[in-house]
């Protein structure tokens, strides 16, 4: 399994991933539906499966003496991978925000230990829909992530309208400081919980289709 | 000994199928395979490497079966499928560092060897190479983890004829110490003659022959005569046949000739076997 991440990172990572990973400086605006610079991930992801389809990279791994759902687990890794380093690279430029502009978010949910769990939450929905959507055919890119972005953006938006709009999300979710800890760790945990599970759930659903394949 | 053996393999499709394939290669030898574009060919050598799914049948390597011990097995075989190159904007020595952490007799001295012999420069980008070169340098990555059976589907396609024959010499010379096999297909028929110990022929998915290459040319001849020579008895005994208005030309099996014929009778080449089983019988 480590030879397979190796593979990914030495012949499937794209120079461009670094670039993609940057949009998490766009927590630096002093308003903004944040949610949307992690919609972004659509970029990443997009130019990762694009870029094997062209390098044949499916067939490729397929020649080797691997297991095929080891090859789907290594690019599920790597999409993981993706996602948690953009949230990383994000959450300094959400610190910063926060500590500057001390109104919070005139248009949007703040950037709070909540929102980094909703956020996961959307990359759990975006995976679920996309990976197994992909292993279907593992050629066709397109679709499956258009799909993916439509029900993370559908997500979005009702999560951010909602936490923005409803009194008693506003008041548990879309606080800033310490003081909201309490309401707002659990979801951030939820957003652990779903994002691995979800993920698995996405990778396993790829396996048997991939297995199933005649490449 | 056997090395690889393939038993009544069948694949269906809507509009194809692979029907009941069965053929075994020995250790140290080469085999040719050989049929038109569509005839399957490419199909079959997936088929039997659990790329695409066989409806049924059995593949055993090396005394194991391979669908059950997939992994084990493929650590013995060097595979290449013919035009299909990855990561064209590579360098080899990036693709080789990936490569070799998968076998587990990877070999890096005869790693480096085959890169001097086949004048290839690790740096390079896979894009940069010739087609020769990219048959090459699959074969180098097959060689130096120690495959005991190499499969190329269409290797010398698209190489101009000096590069195809340094490539037919270069496939006798890796047999030549007895452990190692290869099995390749083309269309190229004079590859077959150039270099194959046994050729198979598939038409239609399914096996017409697959012997020993004397054998197979021994089996068939070309008969030519006049055209009232061409009986009934006769053309119905044709595998293919041509007439024009100065008689007929066809191809017969070798036990289906008589003597006494009054037929012009030749030797028959793998080209001339295929084309007039491609062709068939003229009404």
């Amino acid at each position: 399994m480590k030879d397979l991440l190796y593979k990914e990172f030495r012949l499937c990572w794209h120079p461009a991933m670094f670039l993609f990973l940057l949009f998490g400086t766009f927590l630096l605006f002093p308003s903004w539906p944040f949610f949307i610079a992690f919609g972004y991930i659509v970029f990443p992801v997009n130019t990762l499966f694009f870029v094997d389809r062209a390098n044949r990279d499916v067939f490729f791994t397929a020649l080797l003496p691997v297991r095929k759902k080891d090859v789907v687990l290594a690019k599920v890794c790597l999409v993981a991978i993706i996602e948690l380093l953009q949230i990383i690279v994000a959450v300094p430029f959400a610190v910063i925000n926060n500590a500057v502009y001390l109104k919070g978010n005139m248009v949007g949910m703040n950037t709070n230990f909540a929102f980094f769990g909703l956020v996961l939450m959307m990359y759990a929905i975006f995976n679920l829909i996309f990976l197994p959507g992909f292993y279907k055919t593992a050629y066709k890119v397109g679709m499956p992530i258009i799909l993916a972005i439509c029900a993370a953006a559908v997500y979005v938006t009702a999560v951010d309208v909602a936490v923005v709009s409803v009194p008693v999300l506003r008041a548990s979710l879309d606080g800033l400081g310490s003081s909201h800890m309490a309401s707002q760790l659990p979801v951030l945990f939820a957003g652990i919980i779903l994002f691995a599970s979800l993920t698995l759930l996405a990778y396993r659903i790829s396996a048997r289709r991939f297995e199933r394949l005649d490449l | 000994m056997e090395l690889l053996s393939v038993h009544n393999l069948n694949k269906k499709y809507e509009k194809f199928a692979l029907k009941n394939v069965s053929f075994s290669l020995e250790k140290g030898y080469i085999m040719g395979f050989v049929g038109r574009n569509g005839a399957g060919k490419t199909t079959m050598l997936k088929t039997m490497l659990n790329l695409v799914h066989a409806d049924g049948g059995t593949v055993s390597f090396l005394g194991k079966d391979y669908f059950s011990d997939e992994l084990a097995c493929k650590q013995k075989i060097g595979l290449m499928f013919g035009d299909i190159f990855y990561y064209p904007k590579q360098r080899l020595r990036t693709i080789t560092n990936v490569v070799k952490r998968f076998y587990n007799e990877w070999d890096d001295a005869a790693y480096e060897g085959y890169l001097a012999r086949f004048d290839l420069d690790p740096e390079k980008k896979v894009e940069k190479l010739s087609t020769g070169m990219k048959v090459k340098y699959s074969l180098a990555l097959a060689l130096s983890h120690h495959a005991q059976l190499l499969i190329l589907d269409e290797p010398t396609s698209g190489l101009d004829p000096v590069s195809r024959d340094d490539m037919l010499e270069l496939f006798q010379e890796l047999i030549e110490g007895g452990e190692t096999s290869i099995l390749f297909s083309t269309q190229i028929t004079s590859d077959l003659e150039k270099c194959a110990d046994f050729i198979t022929y598939i038409k239609d998915g399914a096996i017409i022959a697959s012997t020993e290459k004397d054998e197979f040319l021994d089996s068939y001849k070309i008969v030519k005569g006049s055209g009232e020579r061409l009986t009934n008895d006769l053309r119905h005994k044709l595998i293919g046949c041509k007439e024009n208005s100065l008689g007929f030309s066809g191809l017969v099996k070798t036990t289906d000739l008589r003597g006494g014929t009054g037929l012009e009778v030749s030797a028959a080449d793998v080209e001339s076997i295929m084309i007039y089983y491609e062709k068939g019988r003229a009404e």
